[in-house]
């Protein structure tokens, strides 16, 4: 019986001691030194917490870390990525939240750890070597895990300001796993190019699909993904497979224009999620890579990595919108509208998701959780759960679901619905434009667009009256050198907002 | 010139300590949005023309690499 990732893990180390598991510019892991490896930091980490304990992982991102996150699960308890180049803030309003029960660190972060996370029990990756498997107490807990014991949590931006730690069990990545692996055929000849950082949902693939098929992934310096020739060159060198990035990752290749120098050939399959991927450049992609297939998954990080996905398998124009498709196997979506009732076809609805792939709620947050986990609308005979997302979508007539924005992007002006994501979608198609976002100045009634790119404000305002009903126009706009990312490479609409009302954009 | 740069990079990413660094890349003072920006920035403003091949962490390491990179360029 599969219970938790581990009983995929001894399992692929029989199958395949010697074949690389992880593997960045310094060290690589092979199937059995992983095992063995997390094997020891987890008994030394049992000799000190009890199972169910948060474990921080506090390193510098490469293959190291990841004998930590399992040895936290061979504890019986479960990961937090932390990076090194996390803000110290962010970090000490995560331990607030967490009250972790054991740091695992590297040299690297060891007196980060001591300023951040004063007194508590640190475990020293690098003395992993010497630490003895206690055979007896690993067998002892792994007797005693559920499926549903959690194995990470991660922590995403809440509104507030105060970070939200979604709780994923062993059973939610399972029937992820189970899923992704069989829908594409992957295996031990598949190889991964790691993009996200471990933090971030993103990477969650890159972790588990070794784990389920014997795949191996490449983990390349960050840097190789701010010069796009380097990732692409990295690639190619590796004889990569699979990608499994979010879209900007993507767009910075073609924004470089680094298909002009090399192009990995090797690339069969190409999984994006995370944000929207604009078509004029997945259209650089399919014409540098025609041979690969290009897939795009939705779902927040509450429902592990994708619920719903959609195969490319038609053109599409650079203006037109990818559709999120239909839902992963085991899963379940439901448009819900303000009514508490299922949309009709064509009519907007919340995206509610219903699976195992569901999280355990926000930890130690009970009311986040009780406001957005919460009975079936739609059931009333049983106790079934789901998870509003907070976005907007509908249903086609051919059954795919269609993304209309998030539901606080949704504004009304002047009796109007408007969907700024529309009016990005807009500005962001064309092509001397790099990056744009919109925001809503709900005091003066005001669509701001910002927007970077070879473009001045006057010349896009002139574009956009050709693409949008004139009242969706934006009011204002404003050039900016560089749009504003946070810390996942996303736009960071709250600080964009916060600058343009305190009058740092004008 | 040299002075104009850096200006151009403090006002991308006002938070990091360019005169103190020894490897803008290495250590993550500009991401890859910025890297496409501070071109952009040297072709307007030096009239160079940089080609794909040229975007390579060796050109843009330190203000120095910045400088003789465009030095070659034009």
């Amino acid at each position: 019986m599969i219970t938790t990732v581990l009983d995929y893990l001894d399992d692929i180390s029989r199958r395949f001691p010697d074949k690389v598991a992880y593997e960045d510019t310094a060290v690589s892991f092979t199937f059995k030194a992983l095992t063995e490896r997390a094997r020891k930091i987890g008994s030394e980490i049992a000799r000190q917490l009890p199972p169910q304990s948060p474990v921080v992982v506090y390193m510098k991102k490469g293959a190291h870390n990841i004998p930590a996150f399992f040895g936290a699960a061979y504890a019986g308890c479960f990961y937090v990525p932390i990076d090194k180049d996390m803000p110290d803030e962010r970090i000490k309003l995560i331990v607030d939240v967490l009250k972790p029960g054991a740091v695992v660190c590297d040299s690297t972060t060891k007196d980060l750890v001591n300023s951040n996370i004063p007194g508590i029990p640190v475990i020293y990756d690098d003395e992993a070597d010497s630490f003895e498997i206690d055979e007896d107490r690993l067998c002892k807990i792994r007797s005693e895990v559920k499926t549903t014991d959690l194995l990470y949590v991660l922590f995403t931006s809440g509104s507030t300001g105060v970070p939200k730690g979604v709780t994923i069990s062993h059973a939610a990545v399972i029937d992820f796993m189970e899923w992704i692996c069989d829908k594409y055929n992957l295996s031990e000849s598949t190889s991964l190019c790691n993009q996200a950082p471990f933090y971030f949902d993103a990477s969650v693939p890159d972790l588990y699909i070794p784990l389920k098929t014997g795949a191996s992934v490449y983990i390349p310096p960050k840097s190789y993904y701010t010069f796009p020739k380097k990732i692409l060159g990295f690639i190619k060198e590796k004889g990569i497979n699979t990608l499994i990035w979010v879209p900007s990752a993507l767009c910075n290749v073609v924004n470089a224009r680094a298909f002009e120098v090399c192009v990995p050939d090797t690339v069969r399959l190409v999984i994006f999620c995370g944000e929207v991927m604009p078509c004029r450049h997945l259209n650089v992609w399919k014409k540098y890579i025609p041979d690969a297939l290009y897939v795009n998954m939705y779902g927040p990080t509450e429902a592990t990595y994708a619920c719903m996905y959609y195969d490319i398998t038609r053109d599409f124009a650079d203006d037109e919108v990818l559709p999120l498709g239909k839902a992963c196997e085991n899963s379940s979506i439901y448009l819900i509208t303000d009514e508490n009732k299922e949309a009709g076809p064509g009519e907007q609805g919340e995206i509610c998701i219903a699976g195992i792939c569901l999280s355990n709620g926000y930890f130690n947050n009970k009311e986040k959780s009780d406001a957005v986990f919460t009975q079936h609308p739609l059931n009333e005979r049983w106790f079934e759960r789901v998870y509003h997302t907070g976005d907007l979508a509908m249903r086609c007539d051919n059954g795919d679901i269609v993304f209309c924005g998030r539901k606080d992007f949704q504004i009304k002006k002047l009796g109007h619905r408007i969907e700024l994501g529309e009016i990005e979608n807009a500005i962001c198609s064309l092509e001397q434009i790099k990056n744009a976002c919109c925001i809503y100045d709900e005091e003066s009634t005001n669509i701001v667009a910002v927007f970077s790119g070879d473009m001045d404000s006057d010349e896009l305002s002139k574009c956009l009256t050709a693409r949008l009903m004139p009242y969706m126009m934006p009011s204002v706009y404003v050039k900016m050198s560089a749009i504003p990312m946070n810390l996942n490479g996303k736009i960071d609409r709250p600080r964009i907002k916060k600058m343009y009302l305190e009058g740092e954009l004008s | 010139m040299r002075e104009e740069i850096l200006g151009f990079l403090k006002e991308l990413n006002p938070n990091a300590d360019f005169a103190g660094s020894s490897n803008y890349v290495e250590e993550g003072l500009l991401d890859s949005l910025q890297v496409l920006e501070l071109i952009d920035f040297l072709c307007d403003k030096c009239g160079v023309t940089i080609e794909p091949e040229d975007i390579d962490p060796d050109n843009f390491a330190t203000i120095d690499a910045i400088m003789d990179f465009i030095g070659k360029k034009s």
